[in-house]
């Protein structure tokens, strides 16, 4: 069988055949349910670069917003080639592996101190990171030998988080964004870097950020140590946490 | 006079503090390269984030390349020289680590984009700082990052530059408010009590200090979370409150609720340690919050971006006069459309 080959460069969403750009796009609009509605979601597709847009469904939402599931073909193309995304880049260790480095390096239990901070009442992420049963076979950091680990849950106010890690004195925090609005998460998460700076510990603490809309990149740019995103486990967290405390000195 | 002129004869250190990520700090950074281009000052350049990107990794927009000219000096991770194309002599490996590299201190060979990224706590940054200086820079400026302010601390920088902007809110009155919050608790006074000065100099915690100037400390790890023990404390004596680190909106309540509260000075170090919203705020004060600082933060300039990257703009020569006459400062400047 003739596979067509993909050209890395000039990539299209797949639909039926390579390069039909074909995409499927569900939103609301806030216009009463119509043909007129229709029309405005069509041209609202086309001026996000999909051709023959076709609404394929339409249901009225009643207070005059309609709700469509549409069908478009897109005229862009990514460069997949070009694409760099920064991640921490280091070896990663496993849980044994983290456990023998802190006895080795470091002579002592370490404190990590973690929550899902702000209005965010989503604790998944950090729940799979800290809790002991931790994530897709991968055990959550309250298992790891060496490591005491607090998980304060939800909707933790950061300052809040910041007087729990002076009362432990903890060696790391680390703080899960995963639903928010708005961007909100931005001004919270600079928001705990800021109070850290207020009460003179950022530079003893090991400072690191996750969720999925959280890269390495954003992290570094809103004054952490490290970003994980989706796909992270407890390992990479404790890898680089430990990594951090003997690179700069806070054992 | 020119806005770097005037920066250089007051100060040695400023900083560039955004109210809001997108609120015009590479703007007003590259305003300043260019002014002190044509003045011949030499300066020295560091940040506390990230920048010179040139898109942003929020919101997506495009976003202004940093160019220096021959002669400054930068320090900047060494992950960002690779991807800035001015011309760069190494001057110093500092050992000072960043999550994107040892920062380096380099001087400009020949005129180019750089990309900035500078250390990640204030203690690396004043050391940075003050490397810059003894290359010959004459003037250090610190680019903030997003709404970061702790960089404006007196500890770090002599004086800053405030951005503010559109982004802030889609109603006009919403950025004036926060800007003129902004400026009210960068602007609080020092302490007027000599004798309370003389104490504050040798008192490194939080503390209670009574009408004959005897200093009481409580037994608290940090005044965050302490609200309640500070205040059972106080007394009909008790005149002086130092407040070490952050104060925070819980803090302030607490504090409040005392029914000696009106007869109580609350210092705190500047104003970059108040974490208390506008309203918030603004209650207190009507509540009889008496608050002074061991340092004030001196702003240079205020600078006003009129437009959002959400895709809205406002009038500027109307946010300009608005954020005048709402914070009383003169020095209002929209560096987008070029200055004064």
């Amino acid at each position: 069988m003739a596979v067509q080959k993909v050209d890395l460069t000039k990539v299209k969403p797949y639909g039926d055949t390579l390069n039909d750009g074909m995409m499927q796009l569900s939103f609301t609009l806030p216009v009463p349910y119509g043909d007129e509605a229709s029309e405005a979601a069509k041209i609202l597709a086309k001026k996000m670069g999909l051709n023959e847009p076709s609404v394929v469904y339409s249901k009225d939402l009643g207070i005059g917003y309609t709700y469509f599931v549409l069908y478009g073909k897109c005229t862009h193309t990514v460069d997949y080639t070009d694409i760099e995304v920064p991640k921490v880049d280091m070896e990663f260790m496993d849980k044994y592996e983290v456990e023998d480095f802190i006895k080795e390096n470091i002579k002592r239990d370490i404190v990590i101190v973690g929550a899902c901070t702000g209005t965010d009442a989503h604790t998944v992420g950090i729940d799979a990171i800290i809790n002991m049963k931790g994530f897709a076979g991968h055990y959550g950091l309250e298992r790891y030998k060496g490591i005491k680990a607090y998980n304060l849950g939800s909707q933790v106010a950061n300052e809040d988080l910041v007087a729990k890690a002076i009362e432990l004195n903890a060696d790391a925090i680390l703080v899960s964004q995963v639903v928010t609005q708005k961007d909100v998460h931005i001004p919270n998460l600079t928001e705990l870097v800021e109070l850290l700076e207020a009460e003179g510990i950022r530079d003893k603490i090991v400072l690191v950020c996750g969720g999925p809309r959280l890269s390495h990149e954003l992290a570094q740019e809103l004054g952490y140590d490290a970003g994980f995103t989706t796909g992270s486990f407890a390992n990479h967290v404790a890898t680089f946490v430990v990594n951090q405390m003997v690179d700069r000195k806070l054992i | 006079m020119r806005l770097i002129e005037e920066i250089k004869e007051n100060y040695n250190t400023v900083s560039i503090i955004g109210l809001a990520k997108n609120a015009g700090k590479t703007v007003t950074l590259n305003y300043l390269i260019e002014e002190s281009f044509e003045n011949n000052i030499n300066i020295g350049i560091t940040s506390t984030g990230r920048d010179g990107e040139t898109t942003d990794v929020v919101t997506n927009t495009e976003k202004p390349m940093i160019f220096v000219e021959e002669g400054m000096i930068i320090a900047t991770a060494a992950s960002r020289l690779k991807i800035s194309d001015a011309k760069l002599e190494i001057l110093e490996t500092t050992s000072c680590h960043t999550p994107m590299g040892e920062i380096i201190i380099c001087k400009i060979k020949g005129s180019g984009s750089v990309q900035l990224a500078g250390p990640v706590n204030l203690k690396d940054t004043a050391i940075i700082c003050s490397k810059l200086k003894s290359y010959g820079a004459e003037l250090v400026i610190i680019d903030g990052a997003v709404d970061r302010r702790a960089a404006s601390s007196p500890l770090i920088s002599d004086a800053c530059i405030l951005s503010t902007g559109a982004v802030l809110s889609r109603d006009i009155n919403k950025v004036v408010e926060k800007t003129a919050h902004a400026i009210k608790c960068y602007s609080l006074k020092e302490i007027e009590d000599i004798k309370l000065r003389d104490i504050v100099k040798k008192v490194e915690t939080t503390a209670l200090i009574n009408k004959d100037y005897e200093v009481y400390v409580p037994e608290i790890k940090t005044s965050i979370n302490s609200g309640k023990i500070i205040r059972n404390y106080i007394d009909e004596n008790t005149r002086y409150i130092l407040i070490r680190g952050a104060f925070t909106s819980s803090l302030a309540k607490e504090l409040s609720d005392s029914k000696n509260f009106k007869n109580i000075k609350i210092i705190i170090e500047n104003g970059t340690k108040i974490f208390i919203d506008p309203y918030i705020f603004n209650n207190l004060l009507k509540k009889g919050m008496k608050l002074e600082v061991v340092k004030k933060i001196n702003v240079a300039a205020i600078t006003v971006n009129p437009v959002s990257p959400y895709g809205y703009t406002f009038e500027s020569s109307k946010l300009i006069n608005e954020i005048k006459k709402s914070t009383k400062y003169d020095k209002v400047i929209d560096v987008l459309s070029g200055g004064e």
